[in-house]
């Protein structure tokens, strides 16, 4: 079994729990399901697991993907219903607006930047952690991300 | 290169904005990476030192065993039987025979039975020493004969208490005669 204790679980739950969540929740409308599932994994491991932020987000992945394959089979009136229901950030009386224009410009991403926006606004991952979670190039994520900048450049003015 | 982009105004004004807390079941987390934590020790010391307590106690258990059939080879003799045959040959009394009493005298000795003696040999690769009951009733009736067809006297008490070990008297009783002198010696 992993070497993992209370304490680092606690801090990376901390850290990375809320961005996970919000990567989970590009694919799925139940991110808490499969963030909790990931972290159980982890407990599961027998081995420590290098790199485990990325190591994450790549469980966190898989996990929200197959959750939404197994959503897509049930009423897709009924997943997308839910999907719009849940906020996704934390929306302080100032931030209000932009939380809420965010997210409705995000949906309209294409999900390859949106994930990649994830994470590397609120993951903090790097290019190649990102290159490795979503099988391109370094690059290629680069790309991404800053076509979906060029977007949310457009939709949130300067101030 | 690209890892070094300062975070544009509209990157900082997106992260600044911080994801909703997921409502993940903490308390469950916590007690399965404690119990998770309890397995792995559990589990390493297990597979770790499993086989190391067996191995030691497995050359403990070939030790002793070499060493208690070294020492019953050795040492523990169950019946010694010692007499004075004036006209025997020293090739009868060959072996572990004690110095003669006096110089016309040869003495006869058995040593009979010897738990794990007879191990040892094979271990080492060494013919085992004949102690068959064959060999061992053919010099007893040797002794015998000898006991009742020579005035048997009896022997000094020095020569056998050089042998050591445990011994007991060999008592052969004769029907309708006088049983010889013998000694024997025990300790």
């Amino acid at each position: 079994m992993n070497r993992i204790g209370q304490e680092l679980l606690s801090k990376i739950l901390d850290e990375h729990g809320p961005a996970l969540a919000l990567y989970a929740r590009q694919w799925c409308d139940a991110p808490e399901d499969v963030v909790q599932e990931a972290f159980l994994s982890l407990l599961r491991q027998p081995r420590e697991v290098d790199n485990l932020v990325g190591w994450l987000y790549r469980v966190v992945r898989n996990g929200a993907i197959n959750a939404a394959r197994k959503a897509s089979r049930r009423s897709r009136h009924e997943s997308s219903a839910a999907h719009r229901g849940e906020p996704w950030f934390e929306c302080p009386n100032g931030q209000r607006m932009d939380a809420a224009l965010l997210v409705e410009v995000m949906q309209s991403l294409p999900i390859e930047q949106r994930e990649t926006m994830v994470a590397r606004l609120w993951g903090g991952l790097s290019w190649e952690e990102i290159a490795r979670l979503t099988d391109t190039s370094s690059s290629t994520a680069h790309r991404r991300f800053q076509t979906a900048l060029s977007v949310l450049r457009e939709r949130f003015p300067e101030t | 290169m690209i890892e070094k982009d300062p975070l544009t105004s509209i990157e900082a004004r997106l992260s600044s904005l911080k994801p909703r807390d997921p409502r993940l079941d903490r308390d469950r987390l916590m007690f399965l990476a404690g119990r998770a934590s309890v397995v792995y020790w559990s589990r390493y010391s297990r597979s770790s030192f499993r086989p190391v307590v067996l191995s030691a106690l497995a050359a403990a258990a070939v030790t002793l065993f070499v060493v208690t059939a070294t020492e019953s080879g050795s040492r523990i003799v169950d019946r010694v039987a010692s007499a004075v045959v004036p006209g025997a040959t020293s090739a009868d009394t060959a072996g572990s025979q004690p110095p003669a009493p006096a110089q016309n005298a040869a003495g006869c000795r058995l040593e009979i039975g010897n738990s794990l003696g007879w191990i040892v040999p094979l271990l080492v690769g060494q013919k085992p020493v004949e102690k068959d009951s064959t060999k061992s009733g053919q010099n007893l009736i040797q002794l015998r004969e000898a006991l009742l067809s020579e005035d048997a006297r009896p022997l000094p008490s020095g020569p056998t208490e050089e042998l050591g070990g445990d011994s007991v008297a060999t008592d052969v009783p004769v029907a309708g005669r006088q049983p010889p002198k013998r000694t024997a010696h025990s300790k």
